[in-house]
């Protein structure tokens, strides 16, 4: 009997000691591996983009390359491109030579061509094949080795069979992460305190897998789940060494730490899910209420130091008072999670429409300048995302909210400016992407770009960058 | 015990059938519906298919509410087909 995940190819590679990404040598017909670290500074890496006038487009004649980061741009007929590994699109893949050639229109990995590298070094497994992958792949794959490890048959279809419950208790289990509704206004001299790699860690300390849930008692919790130390989970096993990796290649090379940390980030969801091999809904329910019990527990050492607890979201809390350091220190301590702080000389948090207050949107003045959360959306107008970064530039320059507010009239001549180019934009400026297809919207409603430019709807626009600024800058 | 939706009709044309479907294209409508059947059923065991589980207890307490019911709902949830068997058999071995 043979597991299919790692895939059969993978297996075969392993047992030739012909793994993706390492330097072997190959002698006398045997394989063996020289450096089994992933060593990117040998490889040359490309990635080629071509571009219609709406952005990217696998019919365009223009393109955009970036060679082991040295951008590139100009017409496809003047490309010319060796590289080891390439990610390219359309008729740039005619133009370009490279030994591993992927073709960016089959890509559903949401990572760069390194972050793929990084992705198939870790899992094994060939880059081809997991640049048609979904992450949960990536992250399955890395659980399926150490069930390779360990002997571990892994059915395709696992059924799961559901513990009964009341009404009373699924309320009480069926939950997420915890969020606290936001104080509004603007804020001086705040602390952000994140959890590292919260939900992951979870798994790790509490030891969480499909088969580690109540097969024994030695952990018993409020929510009739209990937790088997007996052994070490096969899920744990796979994310200590991923979370281990994260960490090392921060300092490292940051590209490839944000391939690993999106493993990591589906990895909580993935317990949940229905066509998951090594999770069950029992596990994924452990991990939420270890993470909202983690996150009050901080919240009552907060309180305990007369800290003012301005806003929480799952594994994040925004603090304001003295000596958090050793609220920090205190917190890792009673929790054994480890915590980073950011530092914030203002932070503003702002409401919804109606009024009331909305957790997921707020930005800030770190030490690397104002950070934004949930303000710019992938599928806003490039010309009210080009806005907004302007108005992060200008805010940048105010180090407490007083000078925040001082800035109404720069903000407001800056919003002129782009009502004006609003008029006399590019055709470039009015696109937005919805779902992977650019639209514009024109006088009668929105068209798709790749059909060419056929005029735009100016009062949409203009009431967009006013709507925007509104949410943006409230004092104005 | 027969099916109960709360609607005299509805109740009298399925009085005799052990397998109901109940088909809509309205999603709401289908979830509030599923909801209220729950409700007015109640003391019953439900097993559950969804991808996404699909359950509001609170919407169920008020339709309990509502038509003044208070027998004890029991769940379970089937994630994908394959479960539903399984979860069948155990259902039906604590019957």
């Amino acid at each position: 009997m043979l597991n299919e995940l790692p895939t059969v190819l993978s297996q075969t590679l392993f047992r030739l000691g012909a793994l993706p990404f390492r330097k072997v040598s190959i002698r006398r017909g045997e394989v063996e591996i020289v450096k089994d670290e992933l060593d990117l500074s040998e490889l040359s890496i490309a990635s080629v983009v071509t571009e219609d006038w709406f952005g990217p487009s696998p019919t365009g004649h223009k393109f955009r390359a970036n060679l082991n980061g040295r951008e590139m741009t100009g017409d496809l007929d003047d490309l010319s491109l060796r590289a080891d590994v390439a990610e390219c699109m359309g008729r740039a893949c005619h133009k370009i030579r490279a030994s591993v050639k992927l073709n960016m229109e089959e890509k559903r990995a949401p990572v760069s061509v390194k972050g793929l590298i990084e992705w198939s070094y870790v899992s094994r497994t060939p880059v081809r094949e997991l640049m048609r992958a979904t992450i949960g792949k990536a992250l399955t794959t890395n659980e399926a080795w150490v069930a390779f490890k360990r002997r571990v048959i892994i059915p395709d279809v696992v059924p799961r069979v559901e513990k009964e419950r009341n009404l009373e208790q699924l309320r009480s289990i069926d939950k997420g992460g915890l969020v606290l509704f936001p104080k509004l206004g603007c804020f001086n001299d705040v602390v952000q305190v994140d959890f590292s790699s919260l939900y992951p860690s979870i798994i790790i300390k509490y030891n969480i897998s499909a088969e580690t849930v109540d097969a024994c008692h030695d952990v018993v919790t409020e929510i009739g789940h209990d937790l088997c130390y007996k052994e070490k989970g096969i899920v744990p096993e796979a994310l200590e060494w991923l979370v281990n990796r994260k960490e090392y290649l921060k300092s490292v090379d940051p590209e490839r730490a944000e391939a690993v940390k999106w493993i990591l980030v589906a990895s909580f969801g993935y317990l949940g899910y229905r066509n998951s091999k090594f999770g069950k809904i029992e596990a994924y329910e452990l991990v939420t209420h270890f993470a909202r019990k983690t996150l009050r527990n901080a919240l009552e050492i907060a309180s305990e130091r007369g800290l003012e607890v301005i806003h929480g979201i799952v594994d994040s809390l925004m603090v304001k008072g003295r000596d958090v350091d050793d609220f920090v220190r205190e917190v890792q301590e009673r929790t054994g999670f480890k915590l980073k702080a950011e530092p914030m000389s203002w932070v503003v948090l702002t409401s919804r429409r109606d009024g009331n207050p909305y957790p997921m949107r707020y930005f800030g003045r770190t030490s690397d300048g104002v950070k934004m959360k949930g303000v710019i959306r992938d599928n806003m107008p490039n010309l009210v995302k080009d806005f907004l970064e302007d108005l992060r530039k200008l805010m940048s320059s105010a180090s407490d909210c007083e000078e925040l507010m001082t800035l109404r009239a720069e903000v407001m001549r800056l919003l002129r400016g782009y009502l004006e180019r609003v008029v006399s934009g590019e055709p470039r400026d009015y696109v937005m992407w919805v779902k992977g297809i650019p639209y514009v919207r024109g006088v009668r409603g929105f068209y798709d770009a790749r059909n060419g430019f056929l005029g735009r709807d100016l009062e949409y626009y203009r009431q967009y960058l006013s709507r925007t600024v509104r949410v943006v800058y409230p004092w104005l | 015990m027969a099916l109960t939706t709360g609607f005299p009709l509805l109740d009298s044309l399925i009085s005799e059938d052990k397998i109901v479907e109940f088909y809509s294209l309205d999603r709401e409508l289908l979830t509030l519906f599923y909801h209220r059947v729950i409700a007015v059923s109640s003391p019953v065991q439900v097993v559950l298919v969804g991808e996404r589980g699909g359950l509001d207890p609170n919407m169920v307490e008020r339709f309990q509410r509502i038509y003044g019911v208070t027998g004890e709902i029991r769940v379970r949830r089937a994630f994908k087909v394959e479960d539903v068997s399984q979860v069948l058999k155990v259902v039906r071995g604590r019957l």
